[in-house]
């Protein structure tokens, strides 16, 4: 599959790694086989799930409590998560899902920072950071839901060599 | 019947849809138990 840059000048030279639109009825999308990359940046645009919930982000398929974040919305609340098995996104918990999460130190064993998080849901909005506690390198992403996906927007991923 | 996930091979571009592995599918149920719980704390 062909990998196309998308510009970029400085030390960040995001390149498009997958682009799928998710198929109706699935629940997650998992982006498989993914060489080492320094920074990784899931982006979700125009998703429509089939019922009103959050999305959440997932790394190397980690079912152990290892993802935690903070997050700060519209509404003035700022809430956190404990150590748990995702980073979850839109806390509008609606329908109409749109944002992305850049993570960072994905190629080593450290720990991933969860750097920049942004999510839209219908007249909500939410920004988000924390980090992940797995220590092997990031070859597994995954976009979920609860409810289901229903084939319409994109989910992409983007990484930094 | 669990439900469905994707898988997309990210060297390859091809994508292949699944039915969720039994462990994928208790995860599913916590993670939906845990959605459900922000939706409700958001209220």
């Amino acid at each position: 599959m062909a990998i196309s840059k998308i510009g970029g000048t400085g030390s960040d030279n995001w390149e498009l790694i997958s682009s799928v639109t998710p198929t109706a009825a699935s629940t997650a999308v998992n982006f498989t086989g993914l060489s080492p990359y320094k920074k990784l940046m899931v982006m979700w645009q125009g998703i429509v799930l089939a019922a009103a919930t959050d999305v959440t982000v997932r790394l190397n398929n980690d079912f152990s409590q290892n993802h935690t974040n903070y997050r700060n919305t519209n509404s003035g609340s700022v809430g956190s998560s404990s150590f748990t098995t995702q980073w979850p996104f839109g806390d509008g918990g609606t329908v109409n899902q749109n944002g992305y999460a850049i993570v960072n130190n994905c190629d080593n064993a450290g720990v991933k920072i969860l750097e920049d998080g942004y999510a839209v849901s219908s007249n909500t909005y939410g920004y988000y950071r924390g980090f992940y506690r797995g220590s092997a390198i990031i070859n597994q992403v995954s976009f979920v839901t609860t409810s289901t996906f229903t084939a319409v927007g994109t989910v992409a991923l983007y990484g930094v060599k | 019947m669990k439900p469905q996930v994707m898988d997309v091979d990210v060297n390859t571009g091809e994508s292949t849809v699944r039915e969720m592995t039994d462990a994928e599918f208790q995860v599913y149920l916590k993670d939906k138990a845990d959605a459900e719980a922000r939706a409700n704390s958001q209220k």
